[in-house]
This record gives C-alpha cells, structure tokens and sequence, in this order.
C-alpha cells in the first residue's frame, strides 16, 4: 500500500461563489515510503493547498486523500493521519509555540498523551537530528532563521510521522540557513529513511529528491525522476518555472547549436564539455 | 553624492546583558547614480544600516562624536535634521512588502504616500496612474481591486508603487526578490532595473549573490557591524577567500565557472553573469 495515496483530488476555494478559485484540479499520484519528492509550481499553482490536503487541515471538495488506506476525511482516525503526516511551513516565526526549546519540541509529543521518559526521549532524538542537541534548554527567539526552522523540524519529528511535508521551509532564510534546513533534511533521510515531500521554489534544492512532481494552474504537468524533469528547460520555463544553472548553460549551447545531452549537475556538463573537446 | 557615512555607530540595548554594537565606525560614500548593493550575513548590519538612511533609527549622538550621516543632502547628525523633507527623498521598500497593504482599493493603496507629502486629489492620480504603470501594471485593470486578492508578484508591484509614488531620488530596497517564484523574481529584478531610469540611486540589500552580481556596480560588505570593504562586483567575488570567510557564498555562475575551471576547461573562474558563461563556453568548443 502506498503510505499517501491522491485520488483525482479537487479543491476549490468559495465553491459556487462569484470569487470561485479551482486550486486543484483533478490531480492524482501516489507516494511510496522512503520517497523524497519534490513538488514544484509557480505561485498559486496550488502546492500549498495540497499540502494541507495531505494531513486533512483541508477536506477534498472531490476526490481523496488516503494516508496509509485511512482517508483524511474519516473524522474518528484523523488523529492517526495527523500524526503520520507532519508539515513544517515558510516563516519559523509563526510556528514557535513555547518560550524554551525543548518545550517547543515536545509540545506535539505532549498531545499525543505519552509518558514523559518517551517524550524525553523523542526531545532529545529529535533535537540530535536537526543538530541542535546543545540549544535544549536555550530560547528560540534568540536563534537565526536557519535555528528557528531546524526546531520547527524537530518539532514535528518528534511526532515520529511517517511522512514530512516541508512547504517552502527555506524560503525566507538566509544562505546559510537554507543550507542548514537542506543539511537536515538529507540527513534525516538518511539515517531514518523518512519519506520527505518538500516544496520549494528553488531548482538546485528540487535536484536533491529523487521525483518531481510540478504543477500549474492546479494539475499536474511533471511527474518524473527529477533528472529528466529537471533537465528539460524549455518545459519548466513554460509553467513559470526554472532548472538548475548547468541545465540552463548547456540550453544555451544547445541553442548556439551545441548538443549536450541531458545535463542537471555541474559535473555532468563539465563531462559533456569534456568530450565534446 | 546621495549618502556619506563617516564613523557611525549603533549600539542596542546598551549598558544591559544584551548590548550589541550593530555598526562599528561605519564609513561608505554612495554617489549619485550607483547601484549599490549591501551584502553580509544574517545579523551583520544590514538592516540598522539602511533604517539609519530614512531615519526610522535615529542616531545615537552619545556614541557618534565624529560621525556624518548625510542623505540626499539633509544633515541627520543635526540637532533637528529634516525627517519630512528626507522621507520624501528616501524611498525605502522594506522585505516583504506585500504585508503592509491596508486599503480596500489598490489606487488607495498607492495613493496613500503622495496624498501624505500634501498633494492636491489630481496630482496624487496622476501620480498614482503613473506609478502603477511604471511597476508594470494596468491602471484601469487593477485600480479599483483589493490588493489582497491579487498574485503575491502583483501584490509586491503594488507595494513598491507605493513608494515610488513620492517620487523618491534615492531608492532603498530590502531583498526586494525575497520569497517570490522564479518568474516573479525575475520579473521584480527587470522591474527594479527599470526603476532606476527615473530614480537613478538604488541600494539594494541581498543574500542572492547572482542578483547583486547582475545589478550592482559597487557592493559593501559588512560583517559584525563593520564594514569589509565597497568593492565592484568583479572585484569582489573573485575574492573567494574573503566571501568564505565572512559566511557568504559566490553567485552560482561564479560557482559553476570555477569548477569548470578546475576540470580544465577554459573559462574566467569568475564569470558572474549566465549569458557571458555561455558565451565563453561556446568559444571554447569552437577553439
């Protein structure tokens, strides 16, 4: 059983109203456990509504969502969908609920009614896999952006979910920062295996997952390994989207009349060039 | 010139646990026509730094014996310097500046700054359909929307309409690309080029070193509240020791080109614009 399964989801804002906004329209696709997908789309793609989609803070005007076979409109388990699918959003500000770190982190935990060794436990497990072991009892107001969203992260782990939807959670850091939030996350994929769904606007960071997924106007329009989704510039660039600095170099080539083949890293066009000399 | 620093200081919370000198002895010239980038680390500066320009931090004269702050000729270390007549002149489009839409309508949104420098209800539109249109958008489309229903690039048009309606001579803008799809920042990047046709002084504050690299003609670094150095752009990034060690990063074409470089392909390693990579690329392979 796919761990998410969508099923010709449909969302409309203000049904049947003059203002009526199709967000999703009729998207389908399944995720597999250990996945790292990237899903992309320029703004009011509907990325954003999906992810709330995928852990039922939205129910589907049509369509479903099944989180493990549990659709996320069955009131009685939405407890168990919730804890499955944990979402961390953009700005790390909003989503500080405590004045002290470790209490941030184990607020979800709290929720869930465990005893307090294992929420101890899931604190200190959690903190350890964003890298912030040494801020437990600090303030998070004091930390950077980067900081802040590592918390967040580590909030939600300690949830244990099955699935982590990140929905643009580097966008308002610095570099460093989002090269933090980058850091963990592939170090959470690799030492829990967690499926990792992760929207962003960035190509380079797209590159990182294994699928993309891209959407515009609220279908889906890619759904591909991220090597030959994100090589292929003349397509992103047609829903408003954008590919890695090297696939944008050697498009540039290939319209001076260079063919290089399929090109996403530095190293692969270094290689190209390298034969074509 | 449009702004001369000599010595500035700022220090917050002083004489508490929290103090932090923001700005150490602070010395930078930005001259009629540039566009001036300011680069550095989150929390090196940046913000005290260009809130000191329209003055929303005012100075501390305790700790600036010696210091001059001058903007578009008003005197801030004065006594009682001129905030209205150099809130007129500084235009400042902060990060983000979609969340301090209010109005019900977007020319109200726009009218609101031209209205407050005292101008009759006909010169604030024609004002207003002016600043509309210079942002790129369609007065008689859009004038009488609500700003909030609109796309977050559109909503960010808006916002800097907002400013430029006053007519400002020096422009300041706060990662004005921030947060926006590739398409919007592209499309807010050609805009804020377009914009300096009439408001010739820009200073742009960015962590996106391939914008600064695209834009700029002198960049500032700073780091700690201290000022690294006012370099051009080429001069700068082909300083990789420096921007490693003050936490920064290279634009990414520079970043690519170096490590073509590295595996014997024969380009600048501090190539800073796409086009010119590929450029040079080409000729390459033709050798």
């Amino acid at each position: 059983m796919s761990i998410i399964s969508v099923k010709n989801l449909t969302y409309i804002y203000n049904e049947d109203m003059e203002d009526e906004v199709i967000a999703l329209d009729n998207v389908s696709f399944d995720v597999e456990e250990g996945e790292f997908i990237a899903l992309i789309g320029s703004n009011g793609s509907g990325k954003s509504t999906l992810a709330r989609l995928l852990n039922g803070l939205r129910e589907p005007t049509m369509g479903e969502v099944l989180v493990s076979g549990i659709p996320t409109t069955d009131s009685k388990r939405r407890f168990e969908v919730r804890k499955s699918v944990g979402v961390v959003f953009q700005n790390p500000d909003n989503q500080m609920v405590t004045t002290i770190i470790e209490d941030d982190v184990a607020f979800g935990p709290e929720n869930l009614g465990l005893p307090s060794e294992e929420i101890n436990a899931r604190v200190d497990w959690a903190l350890e896999c964003v890298g912030m072991s040494g801020h437990r009892k600090g303030t998070p107001f004091r930390l950077s952006g980067g900081q802040k969203q590592r918390i967040a992260i580590a909030g939600v782990l300690a949830i244990k979910p099955k699935v982590l939807v990140l929905d643009e959670s580097t966008a308002m850091l610095d570099p460093r920062g989002k090269k933090e939030v980058m850091d963990t996350i592939e170090r959470i994929r690799e030492k829990e295996g967690m499926t990792v769904i992760m929207i962003t606007h960035f190509p380079e960071e797209a590159s990182r997952a294994d699928r993309v997924i891209a959407l515009d106007k609220g279908k889906i329009v890619i759904d591909e390994p991220s090597h030959t989704a994100l090589a292929d510039v003349e397509r992103l660039r047609s829903y408003g989207l954008d590919a890695p600095l090297p696939a944008r170099v050697a498009y540039g080539l290939k319209q001076r009349g260079v063919e290089l083949g399929e090109i996403v890293t530095a190293r692969e066009l270094a290689e190209a060039l390298c034969r074509l000399k | 010139m449009s702004v001369e620093i000599k010595n500035l200081n700022f220090i917050y919370s002083p004489k508490t646990p929290y103090e932090k000198k923001a700005l150490d002895d602070i010395t930078l010239t930005v001259e009629d026509g540039d566009f001036f980038g300011i680069i550095g680390h989150t929390g090196s500066g940046k913000s005290t730094l260009i809130n000191h320009l329209n003055a929303l931090t005012r100075t501390q004269p305790k700790y600036n014996k010696d210091a001059v702050l001058k903007v578009c000729g008003i005197d801030l270390m004065a006594k009682k310097p001129d905030l209205k007549g150099l809130r007129e002149k500084v235009g400042m489009v902060f990060q983000y500046p979609e969340y301090q839409l209010f109005a019900d309508t977007v020319a109200k949104d726009v009218a609101y700054g031209a209205k407050n420098l005292g101008l009759n209800d006909e010169e604030t539109e024609k004002r207003v359909r002016d600043a509309i249109a210079r942002v790129g958008l369609n007065y008689d489309e859009i004038a009488e929307r609500s700003p909030f229903e609109l796309s977050g690039g559109q909503k960010r048009r808006v916002a800097i309409a907002g400013v430029i309606v006053m007519r400002p001579s020096l422009l300041i803008l706060d990662e004005p690309t921030a947060g926006l799809d590739p398409k919007g920042k592209k499309e807010i990047l050609a805009l804020v080029k377009e914009l300096q046709k009439t408001c010739p002084t820009i200073i742009m504050v960015s962590h996106n070193m391939d914008e600064v690299a695209e834009c700029c003609n002198k960049v500032g670094v700073l780091s700690n509240g201290k000022i690294m150095g006012v370099f051009t752009p080429d001069e700068l990034f082909s300083k990789r020791a420096l921007i490693s060690s003050l936490g920064l990063e290279l634009p990414t074409v520079t970043e690519l080109s170096a490590f073509l470089a590295e595996k014997g392909i024969d380009v600048n390693p501090a190539t800073l614009v796409e086009r010119d990579l590929v450029e040079s690329l080409e000729w390459f392979l033709n050798k």
